[in-house]
């Protein structure tokens, strides 16, 4: 996409692109206030402005051209597209069996103290979100934080923040973690392995914010909550198939050079026979229990003491449909309006001006700070459609700043925003705007470790 | 063969124009034909299709074997490219079929969305009722779509129209699946038949018309034999129709609020995936993904405006709330379109990701050239074109006539016309064949099956041959 066969940064065509696209990218930061979700505006501005530019190449002669550079996003958006609805998939079906529920009802039931559950739940977000989403993680941990600190809001703030801050800084470092890792591992300007030299980066921008936060946690001791409960039937089975899936997906782009995607499916493959497995199982031990004891109840699956099954545990295609449409649909228009920008040719421009007018590391630092008001993932597509000519440490220095920059605003990741709304005030934009120079202290010393560590 | 004709043709089809890729790389790649990669990704193939046809018996369905397929072969393609040292090409290939698979499924989906969005309206209850009341039996509608379908699909895509009168088929059946899966056949033949008497509306005959081997109104001597091949399935077919009329419904339906919205808008959309195809050169599943915006933007300013109190619109379109962590931040919209867009037939959609994979993936290796090779070399051309028209019931008819015209053999004109038709036709013999049948399957959620469409084959095969015996009798002037 680098040859622009049409420079239209002076025409019309242009000017009205980029209105289209910011008027369209504030509607979807309004997202909450609006209630308009924001796949709406972001597919609806990239149609437009494939409409606008492909007219003008078409009236050129010259609408092949345009049609190309657009099968070319189409096929980055397919990789993501198939990548992300197979991890999905997987968590759907995980959480149908119940996996997050024990995890968090272990949580409860143990009786931590405050300040250990701040660590605990800030490890495990760290951790969890290198794997798994970055929202799914803040989700499932903020709701252990708010329910074991009901009578405690400062707790609930405080834990809000460390969760925030843990999961942009453990999905930094893995490519699984998040749409900007997985963008940049996709392009293949990095390998696997290397990001995980961010690891320790990673860690810093963790713990330095937490390290100062812990002396702010009270340390009283809540009551804990519930008993803890056994996984469901083929839960484990299902954990050990993503792992496995994770597995493929990595090697299938490293010793065979095929895009991650095509392991994914491989893994899509392990999950839909293992339900299939599972479904004969269920059928030939209900044949022997219909046997014993006619319950004449068709349908009831489930032993009595056992929770229910119903079809659509056997149906693998049930937590395909349960994808995340908003941001599946999201990332099309954002793909569409930054390709169409990119070919209209602002993005050399931008590219220009950040690149070579600054040093990449300044550049580079600039760029995470502005993704704690501009949503990560098109931030860094943005960077990557650019392509600047920049060395691996750089590459990963801009995934680091990407991923971690969002914390230091509430609205600044997905797993803020998704905590502001679950906690119901108690965790705010102002009272995380408290934390703000703490992060951002977190943010340097990342950046410093990160320099001091694999710039060489 | 050129990069920009390719990319034309690809942009006018907008269909699974798969496994050109290799045609891009000038470097030698190594000759899988005859290497165990070769035979290996043959065996995975064969067995999964096998598999998948079983369906009903193992109780295994169909896309589960067929991806991990798709998977094995560009594994071993993959493996084998490894040992040679230059993957790039292969990787290239892999990428242009994923593209291609990509443009299918979001214009299923654009298209999938509106069709629950009008049914949860009950948009096609109430067109049900219309049709009823215009006294429209059920044969008549089978021949209304049918020829409807035939003369559509000259001027626009085989895909678009194709699924076009599948929905409408699906809103006028509901409730008699014996109809919708007749009807759909037949607008699957129908299609494929209209589609190659001319060179806008297939992907054999654009290519044909491209190589400049026949003249664009050439093409219109094929007419007799193409409505021959229309005609003489659907004739046999009529008689299998429920004489009656579609079912009275006594109660008097009312449309939900915005659906005459949502049909302009689908209507619109329609529109647009041509205009966008045919004017503006880009992918007709971009111009879908427009239209479905409209649908998104169309739903919010529904939501915002719905009156308050309306009682039993929130049950009847309600967001089902799932004890989901990702769903908690998200205040319940009555009108939510993301649970309408999900509601796709995943399993169809899987199984063309592991066919058209595949399929891709044999032909990267260079087996459909191989084939076509030896049709050529060792029988008359008759006999050859023949055959290639019926082994486009398996495989993509675009990449047939690609591997055909790339061998230059020398045929009469009367041959090159005899080929567009077979292979044009040829699709329709299976539901897998051609791109409207891949698109219905995936559309009507199982009521339109591979089976229920081979159990016509004989029928659909007696069409076929009395389609080239007109050929000859008619254009014996081109021989």
């Amino acid at each position: 996409m680098s040859n622009v066969p049409l420079d239209l940064t002076g025409h019309w065509v242009g000017f009205c692109a980029i209105a289209i696209f910011c008027t369209a990218y504030v509607f979807a930061m309004l997202e909450d206030t609006i209630m308009m979700r924001k796949s709406k505006p972001m597919v609806f501005a990239g149609s437009l402005i494939w409409v606008l530019i492909a007219s003008i190449y078409a009236t050129g002669g010259l609408g092949e051209e345009s049609g190309r550079a657009f099968r070319a996003i189409l096929e980055v958006y397919a990789e993501l597209f198939l990548f992300i609805l197979v991890s999905m998939t997987y968590l759907n079906a995980m959480e149908q069996r119940g996996v997050f529920d024990s995890l968090r009802i272990w949580l409860l039931s143990k009786g931590f103290g405050y300040r250990k559950l701040f660590w605990i739940t800030g490890i495990l977000s760290f951790l969890l979100s290198a794997v798994i989403s970055n929202l799914s993680t803040a989700l499932l941990m903020g709701s252990v934080v708010m329910v074991m600190g009901k009578k405690n809001p400062k707790f609930v703030s405080i834990a809000c923040v460390n969760i925030v801050v843990a999961t942009n800084a453990g999905g930094s470092f893995s490519p699984f973690g998040d749409i900007t890792t997985l963008l940049v591992w996709q392009k293949g300007i990095v390998p696997f392995t290397h990001f995980f030299s961010l690891f320790l980066p990673s860690v810093a921008n963790f713990v330095v914010p937490a390290g100062i936060m812990h002396f702010f946690v009270p340390k009283e001791f809540p009551e804990s909550v519930g008993k803890p409960q056994p996984l469901q039937n083929g839960a484990k089975g299902i954990i050990a198939l993503f792992v496995m899936t994770i597995m493929t997906a990595v090697s299938f782009k490293n010793l065979l050079d095929l895009p991650a995607v095509a392991g994914m499916m491989a893994g899509l493959t392990y999950l839909s026979f293992y339900f299939f497995y599972l479904y004969k199982v269920r059928v030939e031990w209900r044949h022997d229990q219909v046997g014993g004891k006619t319950d004449g109840k068709p349908g009831q699956l489930g032993a009595p003491n056992e929770l229910p099954e119903t079809k659509q545990h056997f149906d693998v295609f049930h937590s395909v449909a349960r994808l995340e449409w908003d941001t599946l649909l999201y990332f099309y228009g954002v793909m569409t309006c930054v390709g169409g920008l990119s070919f209209i040719g602002y993005l050399t421009f931008a590219s220009n001006l950040l690149y070579t007018d600054l040093s990449p590391t300044n550049a580079n630092v600039l760029i995470g700070i502005i993704s704690a008001f501009i949503d990560n993932g098109t931030i860094m597509y943005t960077v990557l459609t650019m392509a600047p000519s920049i060395s691996e440490p750089q590459w990963l220095l801009v995934t680091l700043t990407t991923g971690v920059g969002g914390s230091m605003l509430a609205i600044g990741s997905a797993a803020g925003i998704g905590l502001m709304g679950q906690s119901k005030g108690a965790y705010s934009f102002i009272s995380h705007l408290k934390w703000t120079p703490v992060i951002a202290l977190g943010y340097a010393s990342s950046i410093f470790v990160h320099l001091l560590l694999n710039l060489n | 063969m050129t990069i920009s004709l390719r990319y034309f043709v690809c942009i006018i089809a907008g269909l699974p124009v798969s496994a050109f890729a290799e045609n891009l790389v000038p470097s030698q790649p190594p000759d899988l034909i005859h290497h165990w990669a070769g035979y290996f990704s043959l065996a995975v193939i064969v067995v999964a299709y096998v598999s998948a046809m079983l369906e009903d018996v193992t109780m295994l369905r169909k896309s589960k074997s067929m991806v991990l397929g798709g998977t094995l072969v560009w594994f071993a393609i993959l493996l084998a490219y490894r040992q040679h040292g230059d993957v790039h090409p292969a990787v290239e290939a892999f990428k242009s079929n994923l593209q291609s698979y990509m443009e299918l499924l979001l214009f299923i989906m654009a298209s999938m969305t509106y069709l629950n969005a009008m049914e949860d309206m009950h948009v096609f209850d109430a067109l049900r009722n219309w049709l009823v009341g215009a006294r429209f039996g059920y044969r008549k509608l089978f021949w209304i779509t049918g020829i409807l379908v035939f003369l559509l699909s000259t001027i626009i895509n085989g895909l678009t129209a194709g699924l076009l009168m599948g929905a409408v088929v699906l809103a006028v059946g509901k409730g008699n699946p014996r109809f919708i899966s007749l009807a759909c056949i037949n607008i699957v033949v129908a299609t494929n038949a209209g589609g190659s008497l001319s060179p806008l509306g297939g992907i054999s005959t654009l290519f044909v018309w491209q190589k400049g081997l026949v003249e664009f109104t050439q093409f219109f001597a094929l007419f007799i034999p193409c409505l021959v091949n229309f005609l003489v399935p659907a004739i046999a077919m009529s008689f299998a129709i429920p004489k009656v009329c579609p079912l009275l419904e006594t109660q008097k339906i009312n449309l939900q609020r915005g659906a005459v919205g949502v049909i302009f808008l689908f209507a619109v959309t329609i529109a647009l995936a041509i205009a966008f195809d045919m004017v503006l050169r880009l992918p007709p599943a971009a111009g879908m993904m427009a239209g479905l915006s409209f649908l998104q933007l169309y739903s919010f300013y529904l939501k915002r405006t719905e009156p308050p109190n309306e009682n039993g619109l929130d049950q009847s379109l309600g967001f089902k709330d799932e004890p989901g962590v990702e769903r908690e931040i998200l205040a319940p919209y009555s009108y939510d379109i993301f649970e309408k867009v999900g509601r796709l037939e995943w399993d169809t959609l899987l199984f063309f990701y592991g066919a058209m994979m595949g399929i891709g993936g044999l032909g990267f290796i260079g087996y459909l050239d191989a084939v076509s090779q030896w049709l050529y070399g060792q029988h008359d051309p008759t006999e050859a074109n023949v055959l290639i028209g019926l082994s486009s019931a398996m495989v993509d008819n675009g990449t047939l006539m690609f591997a055909v015209l790339s061998m230059h053999p020398g045929i009469s004109q009367g041959q090159w016309l005899l080929l567009t038709l077979t292979l044009g036709v040829g699709g329709s013999l299976m539901a897998i064949g051609s791109a409207p049948g891949i698109g219905l399957l995936g559309l009507t959620k199982g009521q339109y099956s591979f089976l229920g469409h081979l159990k016509w084959f004989p029928v659909i095969l007696i069409g076929y041959f009395a389609a080239i015996g007109v050929h000859f009798l008619v254009n014996a002037r081109f021989f």
